[in-house]
């Protein structure tokens, strides 16, 4: 049996799906904090280039992938499709199991299929400087590639802790000529104003964000803009070159996905790989549409409602487990509507809409997926990726259940090769679900038992 | 004697925002001082954090901390980028 199907490179989608006029009830338009209404282009540009805001906003089905985009994308694109024969015997279930192979790309993720596009946008507008922050490297690192093909400076703050604890992702940044810089900097009045109070400041996503925002907006000498690698519609749009593709290839075998499978963190390889079969599915098709998520940040499954029982992944006995039957429970902490903070607002809508189901899983199931996957398809994936993974495991047991046969489509969407210490904690035992042992929680519970509570 | 602040600070978890394992002293204080918005969710399965902070958070701390809505990270761009603005940039 073949195990890959390989897209001819003529056959590269040259158009960009965008799924907003597809949506069954619309888009809420996000609201400007300060204002309160939907921010305008004279709120984005000094942000973002002319052209990707008009792509976040456009209601136009199809965005044409302009030529100099399609040429880096032919470094690795079309990505192959290829048959999980292996995993498919491990598992020994009625399922057919196709993955898509986002790892492939110089970066090892799916990031570049935005990044290109974002710089080439940025550089046709006359942008000679980008910056963004990252968290664990893999968006600066996907951002500083593309940079590199079309001339373009590339500065990452990265966040302290993040830069300490990785440096091969900041190397490859370098590598291809980026400057990556641990923030709290002293080069932006942000940093700056941390830094006065804690000088060995570890950092945080959010700081990062406002240094790379205030270094775009304040920049005079060299025309600067900022990228953000997930999230924004126009990110989302440029990521569905890999479910184009897939739908080509699954043509090519004769096969048509019951479930389609990818981790969801802000969205973009999830919605890469669903969005075109969404759209399917809007238009009647049967297709189930999972979004995998770590229960340690549940923010599709649960969102900000830490204590909210009865929650749609069935989650409610483990919330039970530490209540300790203290007399304590946290009220819900947010309204209704933030309830998908932190993810796309276009897939927000889409679980909202009914389109999508989200399912959360825990970090060693997570890692077990992972070491199956390794040791039958032989790769090794993203933490993030074995998210997905666990979701093709359990949607395989439902199958054997059922005893049903299901064809299964997954976004393998990065190598794990640059996160090998998360790895080596597991193997060595370090992870848990549950990292405290009883008597610890008892020891340190015991020690604040009485004490008054802050006024 | 186990110090009451600092309790569960050693303990590791993997940072859904960050991509990698952070001690329980970043989730703590790393919104100028107070716990992160998601650090009840997170670390939820490693000990009774919720109650935990109850205890060393004032009222107004936690408030700040877990009930003021924190922004999404477009807003917080828009917000930045505003900001950044009315100070005098480009």
């Amino acid at each position: 049996m073949a195990r890959k199907t390989i897209l001819p490179e003529d056959q590269i989608p040259r158009q960009w799906y965008n799924i907003t006029p597809d949506l069954p009830h619309g888009l809420q338009p996000p609201l400007h904090p300060g204002t309160l209404q939907p921010p305008g282009p004279d709120d984005l540009a000094p942000i973002f280039p002319m052209p990707l805001i008009e792509q976040e906003v456009s209601q136009e089905r199809w965005i044409d992938i302009p030529e100099p985009v399609l040429d880096v994308y032919r470094i690795w694109r079309p990505t192959p499709l290829v048959r999980a024969v292996s995993f498919e015997k491990f598992l020994d279930a009625p399922v057919k199991i196709y993955y898509k192979n986002e790892g492939y790309s110089p970066p090892g993720s799916h990031k570049p299929n935005t990044a290109v596009a974002q710089a080439y946008f940025n550089k046709e507008f006359g942008i000679k400087r980008l910056c963004t922050e990252t968290g664990a490297g893999q968006w600066g690192s996907a951002l500083a590639f593309a940079c590199s093909f079309f001339d373009l400076e590339c500065k990452v703050f990265m966040v302290r802790i993040s830069y300490d604890q990785k440096p091969y992702r900041r190397l490859m940044m370098m590598t291809w000529g980026a400057t990556c810089v641990a923030s709290p900097t002293d080069t932006t009045d942000a940093g700056r104003k941390i830094l006065e109070t804690n000088p060995d400041s570890p950092g945080s996503l959010g700081l990062a964000i406002s240094e790379a925002v205030e270094t775009a907006v304040t920049s005079k000498d060299i025309p600067t803009r900022y990228c953000l690698g997930s999230v924004l519609n126009h990110v989302l749009l440029h990521q569905t070159v890999v479910g184009q593709e897939a739908k080509k290839q699954m043509e090519m075998v004769g096969d048509y996905p019951d479930v389609v499978i990818g981790c969801a963190g802000g969205g973009s390889n999830f919605a890469g790989l669903s969005f075109p079969f969404a759209q399917d599915k809007i238009n009647g098709k049967e297709v189930q549409i999972i979004a995998a998520e770590p229960t340690s940040c549940p923010t599709m499954t649960r969102g900000p409602f830490a204590y909210d029982l009865g929650d749609v992944a069935g989650m409610t006995p483990l919330l039970a487990m530490f209540t300790l039957g203290h007399d304590f429970v946290p009220p819900p902490i947010h309204a209704g509507g933030l309830r998908y903070h932190g993810m796309a607002p276009l897939i927000s809508q889409l679980i909202r809409d009914g389109i999508i189901e989200p399912r959360a899983y825990h970090n060693l199931e997570t890692f077990e997926a992972g070491l199956d996957w390794a040791k039958t398809e032989g790769y090794i994936s993203a933490p993030e990726t074995n998210h997905a993974l666990a979701a093709v495991i359990e949607v395989a047991k439902e199958a054997k259940e059922e005893g049903k046969e299901k064809t299964i489509l997954v976004n393998w969407s990065g190598h794990g090769l640059l996160d090998l210490a998360a790895y080596e904690d597991y193997l060595a035992g370090k992870l848990t679900d549950f990292a405290l042992p009883e008597e610890e929680i008892k020891r340190a519970l015991k020690a604040i038992e009485g004490l008054p509570k802050p006024q | 004697m186990l110090d009451v602040k600092t309790a569960f600070d050693e303990l590791e978890t993997r940072c859904p925002q960050l991509g990698g394992p952070v001690p329980f002293d970043y989730c703590r204080k790393v919104a100028e001082g107070l716990p992160c918005s998601r650090a009840l969710i997170c670390w939820e399965l490693h000990f009774p954090v919720g109650q935990y902070l109850r205890r060393i958070l004032t009222e107004e701390e936690w408030k700040k901390a877990f009930e003021t809505p924190s922004l999404s990270r477009l807003e917080r761009i828009l917000s930045a980028a505003d900001r950044f603005r009315d100070q005098g940039g480009g």
